[in-house]
């Protein structure tokens, strides 16, 4: 188990290092092809920032920094660990938020779905599924935006509306994000779940445990559930993945000032946006820092999750003699 | 896609599959809708409606959903959302579908062979899933898109949507391939002898085959959810601009319904998100029914893979042995190894056929018209009594009453053709300033007063109005106030009663501003538009419920409802007053009877737009971008076509036909941007060529004011980007003869034209005058059209730079002359050296007061006193390029390496900075059709000073040049291009987008009579001669041609100068010639030819004195003068590697230089002295940079950073 968590943990830096020299050199190079079309751009490069052409003296400057454990600085002068850790924390709070509600809700919708001898879970769940994951969650949120739209205008209240619609905050600013991101993660965990323990259920020691006189309840929580859980919590981990992209649409449409829409204000030409001419464009450094920390997110979940998956199912811990004999 | 995951390999069921029932009938619906939705759609998708009146109220858009005739509502520009959905789930799909197809052929075929193989192509295939896995599919669409561009248009987002869209797909397929692999019968199979394609053909395929059209259908819907985020971020296709809304408030506005672009319009006005929703649903609708698809397809897989066979297993089992006995066998082995991939690969260029069918008219032609073409009723003969009597003569209807300017287009029929010409210079005359800005243009009666109508509010702030009265000088005759806000442009009657309305009523004066009635309008019909009075003194009136007719006493004489629409459009008349014009409407104007004029269609899709009339009398019927010169018989409308710009153009607005019968269009360009509006005419001999056209990117509000007596049309617009500004076009023009641009103006109230001024007025309260002074204007007559290669000569003069400036340019003034009007010094030596401490890199300059201004290297633009004092050091940003150059005002200009252009005063004070900005296009024609082949666009912003000073004309405009770009020839050689760029004295640029663009390295200089010429150096265009206007009069070639027509002249023009004489000289490698005016016109004459063997080399540079004296400057320092009686004079010998500075008054020539490592020297010849005046050694290893003249002074820059001052102590 040690062994297994430390050739893990001695991935996650290699992925990193690989990652961050990749965005550099893309942010690098489409940056410079973009100066020739954008004067400010190029201004800004070579007159006030003085900023190298070559990718290697520009690499290596950076490697540099890094060393000093300096991330850079932004085009305006703002060192970058500053929105950078700013946006993290807002995202890292929605994510974890939107996973922690998710997650129970998604699990309970698939024990309730889960069917006894039958080949497939039950069919209001499918119906459920193919919504849910049909739904982009900019559709959702904008059919939250819709619903209080609807609800100021044709309700006799005049106190605005129930939850604020854009914007940043640790209250009710959560709450329109939060639905948006939970929606498919939801269905699709309740889906796995669901189609795994109808699976689990049609098994011989189910039936035995029933022959036993245990309760169906007690049945599919504590026998069933347990053998699926691994699966589950590898889809929960999983679904991270198409949460960060969910993510960049969410706090774009929410002006949440997160990962995702800083990763958008970054890859996105000021031309095709309505912002203001964005320091964050393809800045090197700062597309650089941005993709570690997405990519090292999804490092420390993948681990995580493999961990937690090995403590909680006994039968994925590769046996002791395995593990000595390195298999 | 997790589901696809949980195949049960379980027994069937019975059940109906649902799934694949709805999805199919949903697929279908929306197929139906992609191929027949465009043409369902109610409305032009693009059509802007921007007032409505439901049940008596009006409203403005956005219309809420369930506005009636706006299903959906609209947008901010009220365009019907529900025809924008319609028309945009095909491009949308069709997109779709080309990435799905994509994705799932790269995705099989790296599947399986991921699965298949376990050799290397098994490996790769197997690492390239691994890595396109683990990049979300959206961040690696925006990477991509963002790397290759979107200008790439639809091929930017199927590249960044298949880059790593594929891995799921194949991920799954290798999945599948590896269990199939597995399977005894594969086994068996190898077992029995099998070779390795058989097997694959009968027992992986047939297995991996049902897969594909599920996963497919997977594709698609994940296809769409990625596109449809890229959409929501902005990415999407079809392009779309800013439209400032309200202070810092910009609005998207796209050109191409497209459902992602509906997301990312939609979104930004978050309390109206009934377009977001609307679009969001069918993304919805559609995902949900290929996911449903998938689904059903998933569902009979499962029940298929228990015993059924399917049909690929049938078709596979009966003909496969055919097909290997019969045709595989003898095809071959080559074919046999490669025939999946050469299936896949038909597949995707079948399918990225189709789809692309779909984008290769993006900009979506004439059939958005048909939509709401009304059904034909009576067939009424209206046209016979329209046409006016006898025969048509030159602007068969001018403005009634003499007036120069009657009603917001010129007349009351609308022609917009004047009898006189307009400005031919862009100075501003004067301005006039109202405090709450002008509503409309002014009207100018026959003496030049102009009147104006002008927002005003009283004390409780109620909005009034105020008339103003201005005399042509600018200065304010009277002012009277209006009840209410004005409305549009007052009309002169033909005895000058000027007519006013507001949004009360109208309102008649006299001329001296006293009232002599008023009609007020119920409330809720007030007037819309100006009014526009008929010869007879009858006003018509566009109000808000329709057509008003009132006589010159103000009383009603009838009214005329309009029911659906009220654009601020004023009525025009018919040719003989019979008829009021609105729109496609005509009104019978004895009792306002609705003529019903609609009723002929040339063709069942369009519909007949407008109802004009031509100066020369006609009325011409505009069926979108066609026009008809009489109602068409039937559908046959060939007999009476007149004119049709479908061709060249869309979305026409408005057109006009000169008194000569020429017709012009304002419309898109069909092959453009679809926000660019362009102005376009056409000949009148023919019925589909155009004669001149003149687009301009971003566009809006465009109007064409007039046409003047020399067929100039003069356009005015505003811009989504930049300033508004009017334009002159002339009829063959491919650019503007003028550009007015009007440095801060945003949004134009009207503008009228009078002769040789150009009146606009403003939005936010600016009326300024445009034009030539009073006196050209009375000076002139008929403009002379006469050969202007006589007319250049025949203006030369000596030319004097204003502002007494010793030695204004690096070239010692804009002609480059190289001749001061002083002497210089008689004896010479280092008076002094400053030191700088970072180098120069071209010649100082010298004004006035004897201030020397110099750039150097460190980004400073340095001003020394005559005593060798530094004055001032100014910072530029980046460093200066060239020399700087002196104003007639004393300004000091310099262009910095960023490619601006700084103003300083002679206090070191930056006065401003210009840089161009907006988009330069370049055109390029195809030789001999004369097609636009293509544009080049290149975005002013980023180019770079052309490596020389700007020049400064006397009357003040300053001249530069900016690289455009370095192109490559064949062979190697590689060529910059350079385009000019001209600003005022105020650091206004005059033409934004250049005119031309050339190849190589000119420098600026000026003709005697201030006729630009773009002179090179060496060979490659030598001369070219270009209006002040910036329009390229002709290069050299067509000067040659011209002159020596009859003789064969061997030799190439090296140099083409302008003398301190005035002269006209024209250098060959041995010869030169100077340009004299004979009894023929133009002619050259002998100044001097050298014999091979006497001549001391190449010669560089050629002058003229001012009195005659020729100068030559050869490429080794020789220097020689010849007399005006022809005698040769010298040569001398400067040090080899030298530079000639200038002459001066007694034709001394200074200059300095330096042989083979030597320190540099410098030293003064006179003409006629084998020795020279004096010399003065320059410290060791100093290069000189550039020298200049002043009186008994020569100031020379070293690019080591002194500033020498030569002279008698």
């Amino acid at each position: 188990m040690l062994r297994y968590i430390i050739r893990r943990l001695i991935l996650i830096p290699f992925a990193l290092i690989l990652v961050v020299f990749l965005a550099y050199s893309y942010a690098h190079l489409v940056q410079w092809d973009y100066a020739t079309r954008y004067g400010q751009l190029s201004y800004n490069l070579t007159v006030y920032q003085q900023r190298p052409q070559s990718l290697w003296v520009a690499l290596g400057q950076y490697v540099q920094q890094l060393s000093r454990f300096d991330l850079g600085t932004l085009r305006n002068g703002e060192p970058i660990i500053g929105p950078l850790g700013r946006a993290f924390g807002a995202s890292i709070g929605l994510l974890s938020i939107a996973l922690a509600l998710s997650a129970p809700i998604g699990i309970l919708i698939g024990l309730l779905a889960a069917q006894w001898r039958r080949l497939r879970p039950a069919p209001w769940l499918t119906a459920v599924a193919t919504g849910g994951l049909a739904m982009p969650s900019f559709y959702v949120g904008s059919l939250l935006i819709l619903i209080s739209v609807a609800y100021a205008l044709w309700s006799k209240h005049n106190d605005g509306l129930p939850f604020p619609l854009a914007g940043f905050g640790w209250d009710l600013h959560l709450v329109f994000p939060t639905l948006a991101l939970m929606v498919r993660p939801t269905v699709q965990i309740a889906q796995v779940t669901a189609t795994l323990l109808t699976d689990e259920l049609s098994k011989p020691y189910v039936t035995a445990s029933r022959s036993m006189g245990h309760r169906k309840a007690i049945v599919k929580r504590k026998h069933a559930f347990r053998n699926v859980i691994a699966p589950v919590i590898l889809t929960i981990a999983g679904s991270l993945r198409t949460l960060v992209t969910d993510l960049i649409l969410v706090e774009w449409l929410f002006f949440w000032p997160g990962l995702g829409r800083f990763l958008a204000s970054a890859l996105i030409p000021v031309a095709r946006t309505n912002m203001a001419s964005s320091p964050y464009f393809l800045d090197p450094p700062f597309v650089a820092a941005l993709l570690g920390t997405i990519t090292s997110l999804f490092l420390i979940a993948d681990f995580l999750a493999s961990i937690i998956v090995r403590i909680l199912d006994p039968r994925l811990r590769v046996p002791v003699a395995e593990e000595v004999a390195g298999v | 896609m997790s589901n696809i995951e949980s195949i049960s390999p379980q027994a069937p069921t019975k059940r109906p599959n649902w799934p694949l029932f709805i999805g199919l009938c949903l697929i279908i619906a929306i197929a139906i809708l992609a191929v027949w939705g465009p043409t369902w759609a109610p409305k032009d998708p693009r059509e802007q409606k921007l007032i409505v009146q439901i049940d008596g109220e009006w409203y403005t858009p956005p219309y809420r959903a369930f506005t009636p005739g706006y299903p959906l509502g609209s947008d901010n520009l009220g365009r019907d959302l529900y025809s924008w959905l319609l028309w945009s789930v095909r491009p949308t799909m069709a997109l779709v579908l080309i990435v799905a197809s994509l994705r799932m052929a790269i995705g099989v075929v790296l599947g399986v062979m991921a699965g298949w193989s376990d050799r290397l192509p098994g490996k790769i295939a197997d690492g390239l899933i691994a890595a396109a896995l683990s990049v979300p599919a959206l961040i690696a669409s925006i990477m991509v898109i963002t790397a290759v561009g979107f200008h790439l248009g639809v091929w930017a987002f199927v590249l960044g949507l298949v880059a790593t869209g594929w891995a799921e797909t194949a991920s799954l397929v290798r999945e599948r391939t590896r269990t199939i692999r597995a399977q005894q019968a594969v086994e068996a199979s190898i077992a029995l002898g099998a070779d390795s394609s058989q097997t694959f053909f009968l027992h992986i395929m047939p297995q991996v085959m049902p897969m594909v059209w599920m996963l497919l259908s997977f594709e698609v819907s994940n296809t769409l959810v990625t596109s449809a985020g890229l959409g929501f971020l902005g990415y999407y296709l079809g392009g779309a601009v800013f439209q400032e809304v309200d202070d810092f408030v910009y609005q998207r506005i796209a050109d191409m319904p497209e459902l992602g672009q509906m997301l990312a319009t939609a979104w930004m006005v978050l309390d109206e998100p009934w377009a977001m929703v609307a679009a969001g649903t069918v993304v919805f609708i559609i995902v949900l029914a290929f996911n449903l698809l998938g689904e059903g397809l998933q569902n009979r897989l499962v029940r298929n893979l228990g015993g059924a066979r399917s049909f690929y297993l049938i078709m596979a089992g009966s003909v496969i042995p055919w097909w290997d006995d019969h045709i595989r066998q003898p095809v071959g082995a080559l074919v046999r190894k490669r025939a999946f991939q050469l299936g896949a690969l038909l597949f995707v260029v079948i399918t990225a056929y189709f789809g692309l069918k779909v984008f290769l008219k993006p900009d979506m032609p004439a059939e958005l018209v048909e939509s709401d073409a009304p059904t034909p009723t009576s067939a009424v003969a209206v046209t016979a009594d329209t046409s006016v009597e006898g025969d048509v003569i030159a602007n068969a209807l001018p403005a009634p009453g003499g007036h120069y300017w009657a009603n917001e287009f010129n007349d009351p029929w609308r022609t917009r053709v004047v009898d006189y010409t307009g400005p031919t210079t862009d100075t501003v005359q004067w301005t006039f300033e109202t405090p709450l800005g002008f509503v409309g243009g002014p009207a100018i009666d026959k003496d030049g007063v102009l009147y104006i109508a002008a927002r005003d509010q009283d004390a409780a702030e109620q909005d009034t109005g105020l008339l103003y009265a201005i005399d042509s000088t600018g200065s304010e005759l009277w002012k009277v106030a209006l009840p209410a806000k004005p409305v549009g442009v007052p009309a002169l009657a033909i005895d000058g009663v000027l007519y006013v309305c507001d949004k009360q009523g109208v309102s008649a004066f006299d001329n001296e501003g006293s009232s002599l009635w008023r009609y007020d309008f119920e409330i809720g019909k007030s007037p819309a538009a100006g009014p526009v009075v008929s010869p007879d003194g009858d006003v018509y009136i566009k109000a808000f419920d329709g057509m008003w007719a009132l006589n010159d006493a103000g009383e009603m004489l009838w009214h005329a409802p309009i029911t659906d629409t009220a654009t601020a459009l004023a009525p025009s008349l018919s040719p003989d007053g019979a008829y009021v014009f609105w729109d496609n409407l005509a009104f019978r104007s004895t009792d306002g009877a609705l003529a019903d004029w609609t009723e002929d269609f040339y063709s069942p899709d369009t519909a007949l737009s407008q109802i004009l009339v031509g100066a020369d009398g006609e009325i011409y019927r505009r069926y979108g971008e066609v026009l008809l010169s009489e109602a068409p018989v039937e559908s046959d409308y060939q007999e009476a076509l007149f004119f049709d710009g479908s061709v060249h153009t869309w979305g026409a607005s408005d057109a006009g036909v000169t008194a000569d019968g020429r017709p012009w269009l304002l419309a898109r360009p069909a092959h453009g941007s679809a926000m660019g509006l362009g102005f376009y005419w056409g000949f009148s001999e023919s019925t589909e060529e155009l004669s001149g056209r003149f687009s301009v990117p971003q566009a809006r509000n465009i109007h064409v004011l007039a046409v003047d007596q020399m067929l100039t049309a003069y356009v005015c617009m505003d811009s989504y980007s930049a300033d508004s500004q009017c334009v002159a076009i002339g009829p063959e023009g491919l650019t503007a003869k003028l550009r007015y641009r009007l440095r801060g103006v945003r949004a134009l109230a009207g503008a009228a034209l009078a002769p040789g001024s150009l009146y606009v007025a403003t939005r936010d309260g600016t009326l300024m005058a445009i034009g030539d002074d009073a006196d050209v204007i009375a000076q002139r007559g008929e403009p002379p059209e006469e050969d202007n290669t006589v007319a250049v000569l025949s203006a030369w003069d000596a030319p004097v730079y204003p502002g007494g400036h010793y030695w204004s340019h690096e070239k010692g003034d804009p002609w480059g002359t190289r001749w001061a009007a002083y002497d210089g010094p008689a004896d010479a030596q280092v008076l002094w050296a400053m030191e700088n401490g970072a180098e120069y890199t071209a010649a100082p300059v010298v004004a006035a007061d004897g201030t020397i201004y110099a750039s150097s290297t460190d980004s400073r633009l340095l001003a020394y006193a005559p005593d060798g004092s530094l004055k001032w050091s100014a910072r530029l940003i980046v460093p200066g390029v060239g020399s700087p150059a002196i104003g007639p005002d004393g300004t000091i200009y310099i262009t910095d390496e960023g490619g601006y252009l700084l103003a300083f005063d002679a206090n070191g004070e930056q006065k401003w900075v210009y840089h161009a900005s907006g988009e330069i296009v370049e055109e390029h024609y195809n030789q001999s059709t004369g097609d636009l082949v293509r544009e080049e666009v290149y975005i002013a912003e980023t180019l770079r000073p052309a490596g020389s000073g700007p020049m400064v004309a006397p009357d003040g405009t300053v001249y530069f040049t900016l690289a455009v770009q370095v192109r490559t020839y064949a062979g190697g050689v590689t060529v910059r291009s350079e385009v000019l760029q001209a600003v005022t004295q105020n650091g206004v640029g005059i033409y934004d987008a250049p005119p031309f663009i050339w190849d190589g390295r000119q420098t600026l200089r000026l003709s005697a009579n201030n006729t630009w010429l773009v002179l090179h150096d060496h060979s490659l265009m030598p001369r070219m001669e270009i209006e002040p206007s910036g329009k390229l009069l002709r290069s050299l070639w067509d000067i040659q041609e011209a002159f020596y027509a009859d003789e064969e002249h061997e030799d190439m023009t090296l140099l083409m100068v302008t003398g301190a004489d005035g002269g006209v000289y024209q250098a060959y490698k041995r010869t030169v010639e100077e340009f004299v005016l004979g009894e023929d016109g133009v002619d050259t004459q002998f100044v001097y030819e050298w014999d091979a063997e006497a001549s001391p080399g190449t010669l560089v540079e050629v002058g003229a004195t001012h009195d005659g004296h020729i100068w030559m400057f050869f490429r080794n320092g020789s220097t020689a003068w010849v007399s005006p009686d022809g005698t040769l004079i010298g040569p001398v010998r400067f040090p080899l590697e030298s530079m000639l500075f200038g002459l001066d008054r007694g034709n001394v020539a200074y200059g300095c230089g330096s042989s083979m490592g030597k320190a540099s020297e410098c030293m003064a010849y006179s003409p006629g002295l084998d020795e020279p005046l004096w010399h003065v050694t320059l410290q060791e290893g100093e290069k000189v940079a550039g020298g200049a003249l002043a009186p008994g002074v020569v100031y020379v820059t070293t690019e080591q950073g002194r500033l020498y001052a030569l002279g008698t102590p």
